[in-house]
């Protein structure tokens, strides 16, 4: 916390252009691994997931000028990520199901559940899966999800709503299955 | 399955999902952003306003810039020390820091680390290191800018917090100092004494057993003189303006800390990278349009 408080310092009283470079280097340091991980559920393929947080970091630096609040520079890249992410998404001919490699303390059954999950959210349109995965990865709130993708709090909610179907149905569906197998 | 446990469930294979770490090569790419990208639009945190002026600065103006006597010692060893920091982009090393603010000493001894944001970037122009500390109590920032040209790096200025423990002003410190041949190591002490501060004290900053190398992995840089545009408007004055000392390339500078003007623009363009505003403040002349190069000769007093 401490450095944090040390680097907002810094980047508040500097005013020259060095001051791009600092927030460029803080917008790395606090957003990478974050951005990373969104990504990669998002895409569904970390390969993929590091181009996007790329490209996204190019389109964040060579637009620094735009940022008008930085105390939220957080929000601010959220929102370029989240449009990398929907350009890509919006232009994949195929879906990409992602296989995750079970810990050695989760039964088949969990891991059938937790797969069941993830393959239902990597079905969903793009929209949807960009708000079931900031709500229930980032924890975001509703107002700052409409933030981050632009839409009214109203259509946030619907998306929301309509990806959590989908997604319940195909957990219910995988837990009728494991009740089944017992 | 109620709702609650259902989305639990979702939470919890989002995060299981995940990938914890974030691949070294993702992680180099993005640091090399700001000295392989050249930013759009104008510049982070410069007013608007400047007209297109031909103007080209040279010359290292000792005369226009109120320079403090600098002391450098070098020679002394070059143990391991806590306070370390090292990047692709240089090195640097130090047995102890002492600040004086107002003739007293606001913090001596020896950082445990660099600190949690320290960093130590650059192009082949410009660098910067950064340092954060904290000592009694108060947190403390380093920052050092560094330049370069064809044959040399040398420190640009410098400037530290004052030791308050809250609303820390800044001290400031004016080079060049520290000259050193491109691809070399200075060893050896330092002091600086302050050129102006925030709330107007004298200050000193020491560094010992000093180990500084900047600018390791680039290439010696030529700049390209009259291809690096000169953006923005309405302030007469050029933003950029390239060096060249007898023949030597000594990158670009920023005329904005002799005219106090606001930049708007500025935009590299490869092979050359861009230097902001207020980088290099060494203006040894000006390349005038229908007059050639006029030497030492500030735009606003031509």
């Amino acid at each position: 916390v401490r450095g944090d408080v040390i680097a907002e310092q810094t980047i508040q009283i500097r005013s020259g252009g060095r001051a791009a470079e600092l927030v460029f280097a803080r917008l790395v340091e606090t957003e990478l691994a974050s951005a990373y991980a969104t990504a990669s559920l998002l895409l569904g393929d970390q390969n993929e997931a590091e181009d996007a947080v790329q490209d996204a970091m190019v389109k964040a630096w060579q637009r620094l000028h735009q940022l008008r609040d930085q105390s939220r520079l957080g929000a601010w890249f959220g929102r370029i990520l989240i449009n990398q992410c929907r350009d890509r998404l919006r232009h994949r001919t195929s879906t990409r199901v992602r296989w995750v490699l079970p810990t050695p303390d989760q039964s088949i059954g969990q891991i059938a559940e937790r797969d069941a999950l993830l393959t239902a959210i990597g079905m969903l349109p793009p929209e949807q899966r960009i708000v079931v995965v900031l709500r229930f990865y980032q924890d975001l709130s509703l107002k700052a999800l409409a933030e981050r993708t632009g839409v009214p709090i109203g259509t946030v909610k619907s998306r929301l709503h309509n990806g959590l179907q989908a997604v319940r149905a195909a957990y219910d569906g995988q837990a009728r299955l494991d009740v089944r197998q017992r | 399955v109620s709702r609650n446990d259902f989305e639990d469930a979702v939470r919890k294979a989002l995060q299981e999902a995940s990938p914890s770490d974030v691949p070294r090569s993702l992680e180099d790419s993005v640091l090399r952003i700001p000295a392989t990208r050249a930013r759009v639009g104008r510049a982070f945190g410069w007013g608007r306003g400047w007209a297109p002026v031909l103007l080209i600065a040279v010359v290292v103006a000792t005369g226009s810039i109120a320079f403090a006597a600098i002391r450098a010692i070098p020679g002394a060893g070059t143990p391991q020390h806590p306070l370390q920091i090292t990047s692709p982009f240089g090195l640097l090393s130090a047995a102890d820091i002492d600040i004086t603010v107002g003739g007293a000493s606001v913090s001596s001894g020896m950082p445990a680390s660099a600190g949690p944001n320290a960093s130590f970037t650059g192009t082949a122009t410009f660098g910067q290191v950064m340092i954060n500390w904290e000592a009694g109590g108060r947190p403390y920032v380093l920052l050092m800018h560094f330049a370069a040209n064809r044959t040399s790096w040398w420190l640009s200025d410098a400037e530290v917090t004052d030791g308050r423990p809250s609303n820390a002003g800044w001290i400031y410190f004016e080079g060049p100092s520290l000259e050193t041949p491109l691809g070399g190591t200075f060893d050896g002490s330092l002091t600086l004494p302050s050129v102006r501060s925030t709330f107007g004290e004298a200050g000193t900053i020491s560094l010992g057993q000093l180990r500084l190398k900047a600018f390791q992995g680039f290439a010696p840089h030529d700049p390209a003189i009259g291809t690096m545009p000169l953006g923005g408007s309405g302030s007469g004055v050029p933003a950029y303006v390239p060096v060249d000392t007898n023949g030597a390339g000594a990158g670009y500078v920023s005329s904005t800390w002799l005219t106090q003007t606001p930049i708007t623009s500025f935009e590299g363009q490869p092979p050359d990278q861009p230097v902001f505003a207020a980088d290099l403040r060494t203006v040894i002349g000006y390349m005038v349009a229908g007059r050639g190069f006029v030497p030492g000769q500030s735009p606003l007093s031509s």
